[in-house]
């Protein structure tokens, strides 16, 4: 293993994939990531969940290039490696409805290869404590709410330790306050491992990634830190209040709120003079919204 | 040492879903059903001092295998596939396998632990109908020859169940969901029969007639003796042992072809 490989984790040269029926999910992608969490953002059908489950062996690529941790992921030999080490969770992870939360994570224990039924009952407690599933793990999974599956499917992926944590839209589902709480769990796995996720909610990432991708249409349009992706939207965000009616030509209105005399729009853009626009501070959302709009217009 | 823990840890879960399941146990009852009610009739029609001595023993053994092996042997071969066909296709349709297949685990153990399992559910069902309903005779009737009893369930039953619930795993394993799994049972219970003859022919075609003929119509001929001709119990046990080895390089060379695809 030469250097470079060690540091990073994973190397992506010119990665594509087109699925069966045509559709080209993932076109020419050049990616390195290394330690920490790195996050993967983008709308709908950009790609995400299809890179995600290369870079978890479930998939193969069509062309180019895909190493994690030194291991080729077009040989089948190199997938079994990666599993070794990975912990994974599906955009829909199915649970087996008869289980009970402590006996699935009991299961996917034995199969990651925890042979000691000791060491297995010491992690599946310690994790249901983590994903606050304790009073609930011995109901069978049928009886969960969205939410709590969606914590056992977390606490899955985190079994045995992985170097490896591919989490895909992990906080889908979960309310506020465990949100919150997953962000501090994951940040601290972040510490000892490398994790991937993605997310719609653009507050997971600007409170816990320090390095992120923004995914368009199968190709990567920034790649960055949050607050280079910020620094994209500066001078580009803007206050306008209006009578009631919405600022459109070319402007993206990122959110609103109704005031005594009118609406107050947040919008992304440049708008014209008659606006009387007020200039304000990016956030993370503004970045990702100004870069999508650009790409939108290059692609027109 | 993991390989191993891997295919007893999804045997057992497997065997304890099944019974969370519940069709395990309404086949178990089912087959009670059948042995005991009979005991019921045959009751009835007993005046006591009539039977006695090594003929009765022969009649009644003669009764006993009649019943319990024409109930069973339909079970296991009309019944049991369809409640082990969705075993391996039930974790695709759930979604359970997109985590599964990010393990370590082979796919040799996969379907390893998933034949076991399926095995597992079927000798407890059929260890439970043979000792509760041969008892019931024993008392409620009279006594019969225990080894002629005990031999059909050893080397009549045991192997029927285990090569048609190995068939059925391991065949339906490439198969995409529930449904398409009992249509792929659909098929191997009553298609294949159908092409192959019901009736055993003595050719080595009746070996792929999941109603066994070589065992199952050599074990009714023991109760009477006008059946059909078939092959040996020792041929058809080959055979199947066979099918399953044959079923399970396929199921494994499948899995491999799909890997990653
Ligand atoms: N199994 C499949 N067969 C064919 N096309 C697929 C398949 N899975 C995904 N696609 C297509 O590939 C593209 C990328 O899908 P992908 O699921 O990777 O997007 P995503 O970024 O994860 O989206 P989302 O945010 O909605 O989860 C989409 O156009 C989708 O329609
Ligand atoms: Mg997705």
């Amino acid at each position: 293993m030469t250097d470079n490989q060690q540091t990073n984790r994973i190397t992506i040269r010119q990665l594509s994939k087109t699925y069966p029926g045509g559709v080209r999910a993932l076109n020419q992608i050049d990616l390195e990531i290394n330690g920490g969490m790195f996050g993967l953002i983008g709308p709908n059908g950009a790609g995400k969940t299809t890179l995600m489950r290369i870079l978890a062996g479930l998939m193969r690529p069509s062309q180019g290039e895909a190493r994690v941790m030194g291991h080729d992921l077009h040989d089948s030999s190199g997938r079994q490696a990666v599993k070794a080490s990975l912990g994974y969770l599906p955009q829909d992870l199915g649970i087996y409805p008869n289980l009970t939360g402590r006996e699935f994570l009991d299961y996917i224990a034995i199969l990651k290869g925890i042979t000691s039924s000791l060491e297995r009952r010491r992690q599946c407690d310690s994790l249901l404590e983590t994903v606050r599933l304790t009073e609930v793990a011995d109901r069978k999974v049928k009886g969960y709410s969205g939410g709590m599956k969606r914590r056992l499917g977390i606490a899955q992926a985190m079994l045995d330790t992985p170097q490896l944590l591919i989490i895909d839209e992990p906080t889908s589902g979960l309310d506020p306050e465990e949100r919150v709480r997953l962000r501090t769990v994951l940040s601290e796995m972040a510490k000892r491992c490398t994790v991937i996720l993605s997310t719609h909610i653009i507050e997971d990432i600007s409170q816990s990634c320090t390095d992120l991708a923004l995914m368009y249409k199968g190709q990567i349009l920034f790649r960055g830190s949050p607050s280079t992706l910020i620094g994209q939207a500066r001078g580009k965000v803007w206050q306008i209040t209006t009578s009631g009616e919405s600022p459109n030509n070319g402007l993206s209105v990122v959110s609103m709120l109704q005031l005594e005399n009118g609406v107050r729009y947040r919008v992304v853009g440049t708008p014209e003079p008659h606006h009387e626009a007020v200039l304000v501070e990016p956030s993370l959302e503004d970045g990702y919204i100004w870069m999508l709009q650009q790409a939108r217009i290059a692609v027109h | 040492m993991i390989v191993l823990s891997q295919i007893v840890g999804i045997a057992f879960y497997e065997f304890r879903m099944h019974w969370r399941r519940r069709g395990l146990l309404v086949v178990t009852l089912g087959m009670l059903g059948v042995t005991l009610l009979p005991i019921m009739l045959v009751r009835n029609e007993l005046s006591s001092d009539s039977l006695l001595g090594a003929e009765g023993v022969q009649y009644f053994t003669q009764n006993v295998i009649r019943i319990h092996w024409a109930a069973v042997g339909a079970v296991l071969f009309a019944v049991m596939p369809f409640i082990f066909a969705d075993a391996i296709p039930r974790d695709r349709q759930i979604g359970v396998s997109e985590v599964l297949h990010t393990t370590p685990l082979r796919p040799l153990s996969y379907l390893a632990g998933k034949t076991l399992g399926a095995w597992l559910g079927t000798v407890t069902c059929l260890i439970l109908t043979v000792i509760t309903s041969g008892a019931a005779w024993w008392i409620v009737i009279a006594p019969f020859d225990l080894s002629v009893y005990s031999a059909i369930w050893i080397s009549g039953a045991l192997p029927m169940a285990l090569i048609n619930v190995g068939l059925v795993v391991l065949i339906t394993s490439v198969l995409p969901n529930s449904r398409t799994a009992v249509l792929g049972c659909v098929a191997f219970v009553v298609l294949l029969p159908i092409l192959v003859g019901v009736e055993g022919n003595g050719t080595l075609i009746e070996l792929l007639n999941p109603l066994r003929p070589g065992l199952f119509f050599y074990y009714l001929q023991q109760a009477s003796p006008s059946q059909p001709q078939t092959l040996s119990p020792e041929v058809t046990i080959l055979g199947g042992t066979l099918q399953l080895i044959a079923a399970a390089v396929g199921a494994w060379l499948w899995a491999r072809f799909r890997d990653g695809r």
